[in-house]
């Protein structure tokens, strides 16, 4: 059984994303990370950008998954569940 | 209410009962909150949008805003460019245990991404070494010594502001 997550950037400048809307087999119980590394296939740099030289989520920008920031549910090791959108804002943006 | 201040960065939208009697948005149940529990709790929803857009927006908000059923909003006067965003960001405020309620007033207004931040984040982002103060230093090209004082400044104004964990919080200066 797949599960589809969906992804969007808002405010973000420097990539433009090729797909959305992805499907992770369920049984891999994907995580933040392996939808960066999904991403990253089809848009490369994309995994430079979001991370930093540890592999945890960039301080430039904010993963939000359904609202809330990523960082609260395990960063990069954070699960994702069907139905799941995930947005990224810029740092800077809200103050 | 609408306030527009061609010398302000923002354009805020202030429940009327703020400018005129003092009124606090920022209570939960109608109690203020203290410095920890606005650390802890206050926080806003990121609407990210043309001007225009989110100028359109502030107006349909501000009868709620008017109502006390969204605390607050500020939204950018211009682009900040030099920070690399492509969109206008509007902050809508609310505390963490009404922002589904809020959330249902943007989505019922039109708005679809979400994406909540809490006031804590924001200021430890303009904290020494966090993300936003490091890239304005950075950006301004000060020397070591002027970047050092910026620091220093920026660390002692937030211990001014929240010095006390119990006491009422009281704004911060915009």
């Amino acid at each position: 059984m797949s599960i589809t997550v969906t992804l969007n950037l808002l405010g973000v400048r420097p990539f433009q994303l090729l797909e959305e809307t992805m499907s992770f087999d369920e049984s891999e119980a994907p995580t933040l990370a392996d939808l960066i590394g999904r991403v990253d296939q089809r848009n490369p740099g994309f995994s430079a950008a979001m991370l930093d030289d540890a592999g945890r989520l960039s301080r430039q920008f904010a993963f939000l998954i359904n609202g809330l920031n990523a960082e609260y549910s395990g960063g990069t090791a954070a699960p994702l569940a069907a139905g799941d959108v995930i947005n990224v804002i810029p740092a800077i943006a809200g103050g | 209410m609408i306030i527009d201040r061609p010398g302000s960065h923002f354009v805020f939208v202030l429940p009327a009962a703020h400018i005129r009697e003092r009124y606090n948005y920022i209570n939960f149940r109608g109690q203020p909150l203290t410095n920890r529990q606005y650390l802890d709790f206050w926080g806003k929803w990121l609407i990210f949008g043309h001007r225009d857009q989110l100028d359109d927006l502030a107006a349909r908000l501000d009868p709620f805003v008017e109502a006390h059923q969204v605390p607050a909003a500020k939204l950018d006067r211009k682009l900040i460019d030099e920070f690399g965003l492509d969109r206008c960001v509007m902050c809508v405020y609310c505390h963490f245990e009404d922002r589904e309620a809020v959330w249902d007033i943007l989505a019922g207004l039109g708005v679809s991404d979400k994406a909540w931040m809490f006031e804590r984040e924001t200021m430890e982002k303009w904290l020494p070494g966090g993300v936003n103060l490091e890239r304005w230093i950075s950006g301004r090209g000060l020397d070591a010594k002027q970047a050092d004082e910026v620091r220093r400044s920026a660390d002692a104004r937030f211990k001014r502001w929240f010095s006390c964990d119990d006491a009422i919080f009281t704004g911060i200066e915009q």
